[in-house]
């Protein structure tokens, strides 16, 4: 009887478990088969599969503004921002977790309230003061505040991860004779690979969807990133839905299989913290 | 110690790259628009707008630009374009700090900003010198751009805000031939088509603005008269005046006829077109934009039985019942900072954008020009496009209330409206909740 509540109960839990999982892949699925259907069979219901899937979409995708220009800007902005991101984090990260010295928890403070001001009140103020330096819309112009904007969280991940590593393996390092920059860089940074993965995806993510920035700070058609020329298909009163869903696939793509490469060890960086070893 | 001083200086060295790379490009940026003008053969413009779909008015307009290039070789125009709705938002961000384009489209409510701030440079004088060009205007078209009688931009089009599009074959079915011409007769056909289990009018409104929008301003009119509203805006009468509140209680009539779909407030507005396109619907209100969608992706038998209506007149109301309410919305400005060829080129090409070719080639994609056109091709046209032109044929425009009030009074009549639909206020409680909120 016992047995039987116990795999019950079992059974109950994975079933919910599982009408979860497929409540978060089913957007994915539902924008699959949606990006094969015509705005016509769209507007009529917007659930159903198509009834003759069409690869119409995403031929014409390539004509709206300019794609190739938009994929190269996100990259070119993810490819360069985020191993920066990372590495500025991780050295952060470390001397918050390992030191303390006069004023930390006043630089803790500052790092923290980038956390708490919404973007969007950054806006203007960072509008004017990169146009009084003349550093709008250029290639490089959206790399500081990209950098800037997600040193914060990303600096506490690693703090706290850091924080959970055993002291006494640098310890051993510097016993044997090994320098600072030196423990840091192959002895720490090796242990917090799982961390690297969460904070790598974690930031590309970010870059790659970042919009107001992208939006405001350029204003050549050719540094118009992903998230800026998915909104190229509405005009004023009208939006070619399907049009913009194989967009979206197009755009999600990249992430998505950063995504799968990267999934086993985010899961390990997720747990890492919650087991001290 | 070697090896830290090479991850510090290489750390540094991107660093400064970016800042250098940034800040040194963006000065050779400027001096080369310097140069731009004082080369005297080459005046540079820069030019922001929202055409960058694959629309028929976007296309149009991206070849007219490109047409302009070709005639004018020595003006260089410097397109930043982004889609509509961020576009707003950019423009917003821009005119904030003072960095606008030297030409760019703006709204009523961008006009109101940037007038009184002096970024954006009036028309007056090049209306009245060049009466070739802004003669055939349509009657109305630049109120919503004007700011102490001064006219600050160029309408890009006309558009009604209210339009009734609706089922024959489901009016037929119920014994309505023609579209009613009274009020009262208009309850009744709501009441049969109610009784025959069809939804009557079927909208999506969650965001609280397109019943506000395409059906409230226009049914106020009916009611209230446009020299009401009018006074109302100059602060000479209330909205606490029996004229508004009859306007809500016109309202009100229709909601309890239970004339709109009960889950109106928690749809969007492509949902309540799917009401009209699944039949479960016997009319959609929406306005001028819907046709060339209904044209496009409405199912054949649909599209083959849809008529089109305003309301009718209220018995009583001082409102004309040959009007919309409607108006320019978008229009054309021009930086206030330009001066001499660069105004001049700026205003050549606005003309360009404005003038009786451009306003033809908008009729012909069945667009509504913000000017009179005789001679057009009528076949290029759907059957429903023409029909719809025709019935447009001297009509007034009267004002929408989201393009001609400030947003926060806006938002309180439509979401005043919105309430009503669920039953949560009275007419005689929203009028006095609007007539505080402009206190």
């Amino acid at each position: 009887m016992n047995k039987l509540g116990v795999r019950l109960v079992g059974t109950v839990t994975n079933a919910l478990v599982m009408l979860f999982s497929l409540s978060a892949i089913f957007p994915l699925i539902w924008m699959g088969y949606t990006s094969l259907k015509t705005n016509k069979e769209f507007s009529l219901n917007i659930v159903n599969l198509p009834t003759k899937p069409v690869l119409d979409n995403y031929v014409s995708a390539f004509d709206v503004g300019d794609l190739s220009s938009a994929l190269f800007s996100s990259s070119f902005n993810a490819v360069i921002s985020v191993p920066l991101i990372v590495l500025f984090s991780f050295v952060i990260g470390y001397f918050f977790s390992r030191f303390n010295f006069r004023g930390k928890p006043l630089l803790m403070a500052v790092l923290m309230l980038g956390m708490l001001i919404p973007v969007h009140s950054l806006l203007v103020p960072l509008f004017v003061q990169l146009n009084t330096l003349g550093m709008l819309d250029h290639r490089l112009t959206l790399l500081l505040p990209y950098i800037a904007i997600n040193l914060p969280l990303t600096s506490f991940l690693f703090l706290s991860f850091i924080r959970d590593i055993p002291a006494e393996i640098e310890e051993a390092a510097y016993i044997d004779g090994s320098t600072f920059d030196r423990t840091l860089f192959t002895v720490v940074f090796p242990v917090c690979m799982p961390m690297i993965a969460t904070a790598t995806i974690l930031n590309v993510l970010h870059t790659w969807n970042e919009m107001p920035f992208a939006l405001i700070l350029n204003k050549s058609a050719e540094l118009f990133t992903l998230p800026v020329w998915l909104t190229f298909f509405s005009s004023q009163y009208s939006t070619d839905y399907t049009g913009k869903i194989a967009g979206l696939v197009i755009t999600s793509l990249p992430t998505v299989i950063l995504y799968l490469f990267f999934s086993q060890k985010i899961m390990n960086g997720m747990t890492a913290g919650a087991v001290k070893g | 110690m070697k090896r830290k001083r090479f991850i510090q200086s290489t750390l540094l060295a991107v660093l400064a790259l970016i800042v250098i790379a940034t800040t040194g490009c963006g000065s050779n940026g400027s001096a080369s628009k310097g140069a731009d003008e004082n080369s005297g053969g080459d005046i540079g413009l820069t030019f922001g707008h929202f055409r960058v779909s694959k629309d028929n008015i976007d296309v149009l307009f991206g070849d007219t630009l490109n047409q302009f290039r070709a005639d004018h070789p020595n003006i260089k125009i410097k397109e930043e374009a982004v889609a509509h709705d961020p576009y707003r938002d950019r423009t917003t961000t821009l005119g904030a700090s003072g960095e606008l384009p030297d030409i760019f489209m703006a709204n009523g409510s961008m006009i109101l900003d940037f007038a009184s701030k002096g970024y954006v440079a009036p028309w007056d004088n090049v209306i009245k010198e060049d009466t070739a060009w802004s003669n055939d205007f349509v009657d109305g078209a630049f109120d919503d751009f004007k700011v102490d009688n001064q006219i600050y931009g160029v309408p890009v089009k006309m558009a009604a805000v209210h339009t009734i599009y609706y089922n024959k074959a489901i009016f037929k079915e119920i014994g309505i031939n023609e579209f009613p011409s009274a009020w009262e007769d208009f309850k009744k056909a709501i009441t049969t088509l109610k009784e025959a289990g069809y939804t009557p009018i079927g909208m999506g409104n969650r965001s609280s603005v397109p019943v506000g929008s395409t059906v409230f301003s226009t049914l106020a009119d009916r009611v209230t008269g446009t020299n009401w509203f009018n006074e109302v805006k100059s602060g000479e009468r209330k909205f606490t005046d029996p004229e508004f509140i009859q306007a809500l209680e016109a309202m009100k009539e229709l909601i309890d006829l239970q004339a709109f779909n009960p889950d109106i407030n928690s749809i969007d507005e492509g949902q309540g077109e799917a009401l009209f396109y699944n039949k479960e619907a016997a009319m959609h209100i929406s306005g001028s934009w819907f046709l060339p969608r209904l044209v496009r992706e409405a199912p054949e038998d649909i599209a083959a039985n849809t008529g089109m209506a305003f309301f009718p007149a209220i018995e009583g109301g001082k409102g004309d019942a040959h009007a919309v309410a409607g108006g320019g919305g978008w229009s054309y400005a021009v930086n206030a900072r330009l001066t001499g060829e660069k105004k001049e080129a700026a205003i050549e090409l606005i003309k360009a954008l404005s003038g009786e070719k451009f306003a033809v080639a908008q009729k012909e994609i069945s667009e509504i020009p913000a000017r009179n056109v005789a001679n057009y091709d009528e076949s290029k046209l759907s059957p429903l496009a023409n029909e719809y032109s025709k019935m447009l044929e001297g009509i007034s425009y009267t004002p929408v209330y989201d393009i001609r009030l400030k947003p926060a009074l806006v938002k309180t009549i439509y979401q005043g409206v919105q309430e009503l639909l669920i039953g949560a206020s009275s007419p005689q409680q929203i009028a006095e909740k609007v007539q505080s909120a402009v206190e």
